[in-house]
């Protein structure tokens, strides 16, 4: 645990030193540079998690801020600090989920109110590149990122969650309030879809 | 797309808990030798490496984060910081709650009851005793309570209970803040809501009022008398739109 008397030592280097469970209980009694360094330890893995289920920066710089914004005021409720890293992504897939709730009711507005161009752009947006574009991507990534937006939010989410940010299946199961056995599900049934998505677009990417 | 949450067969729950770093070593180690009498889930097994090494290709070429969290502001420190845990028996602990600090002190009244506590008052002031024994009658001051003692004993009591009540009223304050921060939080986004149902009932009228090449008389909002009358074609593409602009 941390040793407060070690006064010699820089404030920057003596919170470098601490772990994440350590930092977010010094949060719980007041630290705000403790929350700080949390936050910008966690906050570039964090904004690509939610960068890859919402499927742009701008959205995902917003979300992140949200989200460490509410964990930041809410870090009192937290009853294990060495869970604050699932518990600040279970906070920032709510507020994804409200984003991707609120772009579907935008979507069906602007379906409703919008000229037939606007609609064929809109139905166009998650975008399916055809065979003969598939060599046309500017990267891999940019590939990924199109498959990604195709699969179901939850499925994508348990993917995005156990390879990109390592959690485990329990862990998982704890932020998005499932059980363990239907993470594996979710997993199983995206991973199949993003091997049929990568066989139609030509299979090869190595 | 697949969108059941329906738990996998036995089989593949096995192959996925492996895929996910679920078994221990020796489940593990028992399940890569399955998969040689099992053609099915070995190809299946395969498939899902070979999309795990897509992941990990596609996420190498990706750009960094770059993503910087900023601070708030000092005045939207959370209300509520965690409350040290207190242990579970400790008496001054208990008396920092309202109602355990009442119940402990009913509790102390009724058991100075049942003991037999009396309180006679004399010419001189009350005689504090236990049980139905004749008080002694002395004249000795130290026997008695005096008047002086009872209001000391009352205000200090007084003090206790008021402190009491503010530390109650400080903590109920701020969670109360918290409550309506959330509440104004909601709200907002209920008026968000309605304000777009609202656009859109508008932009119904909208197109009932104006069609067939009608003009819309646009009254400006000073109060002056001077109108402008636009033709519909030379409004903007999208009244709602300019409505919720507004």
């Amino acid at each position: 645990m941390w040793d407060g008397s070690k006064k010699d030592v820089p404030l920057e280097t003596r919170l470098n030193s601490l772990s994440d469970a350590e930092l977010a209980a010094l949060s719980q009694q007041g630290d705000i540079e403790a929350f700080d360094r949390l936050a910008h330890r966690l906050g570039d893995a964090l904004f690509r998690f939610v960068r890859r289920t919402l499927g742009n920066d701008e959205d995902a710089r917003d979300t992140c801020q949200d989200a460490l914004l509410k964990a930041y005021q809410n870090i009192g409720r937290l009853r294990d600090p060495a869970r604050f890293k699932p518990w600040l992504h279970h906070i920032a897939l709510n507020l994804c989920r409200d984003r991707y709730r609120a772009a579907k009711v935008r979507k069906a507005e602007s379906y409703e109110e919008g000229q037939p161009n606007e609609v064929r752009i809109l139905e166009a947006a998650p975008s399916r590149p055809a065979p003969d574009r598939w060599a046309e991507q500017a990267s891999l990534a940019e590939a990924l990122r199109g498959m990604l937006e195709r699969l179901s939010l939850e499925q994508r989410t348990a993917i995005l969650l156990r390879e990109y940010q390592g959690f485990s299946t329990e862990e998982i199961a704890h932020i998005t309030g499932v059980p363990a056995a239907t993470v594996r599900t979710r997993i199983f049934y995206g991973l199949k879809s993003l091997r049929r998505m990568l066989r139609a677009q030509g299979g090869q990417w190595s | 797309m697949v969108m059941t949450d329906e738990h996998l067969d036995p089989r593949r729950d096995r192959m996925m808990a492996a895929f996910c770093g679920d078994l221990s070593k020796d489940e593990e180690q028992a399940f890569l030798r399955s998969l040689e009498e099992d053609d099915e889930i070995r190809a299946e097994w395969e498939e899902l490496l070979e999309v795990r090494s897509f992941l990990h290709q596609a996420r190498a070429e990706e750009s960094p984060g770059g993503f910087a969290f900023e601070m708030p502001p000092e005045e939207a420190k959370p209300v509520v910081w965690k409350r040290p845990r207190r242990s579970a028996w400790s008496l001054p602990s208990l008396f920092r709650s309202p109602v355990a600090g009442f119940a402990l002190g009913a509790a102390a009244v009724v058991i100075l009851l049942v003991a037999g506590l009396r309180i006679d008052h004399t010419g001189r002031g009350l005689l504090v005793h236990f049980g139905g024994a004749e008080p002694a009658r002395t004249t000795a001051e130290g026997d008695f309570v005096t008047r002086a003692e009872v209001s000391s004993a009352l205000a200090d009591f007084g003090q206790a209970v008021d402190a009491q009540l503010i530390d109650y009223q400080t903590r109920s304050r701020g969670e109360m803040i918290y409550a309506m921060r959330e509440m104004n939080n909601y709200l907002t986004r209920r008026q968000e809501n309605e304000n777009l149902l609202l656009n859109q009932r508008f932009q119904n009228v909208i197109d009932d009022l104006f069609q067939g090449g009608d003009r819309l008389v646009v009254e400006p909002k000073d109060g002056s008398s001077k109108q402008s009358v636009v033709p519909v074609s030379q409004q903007g593409t999208d009244p709602a739109e300019d409505l919720r602009h507004e």
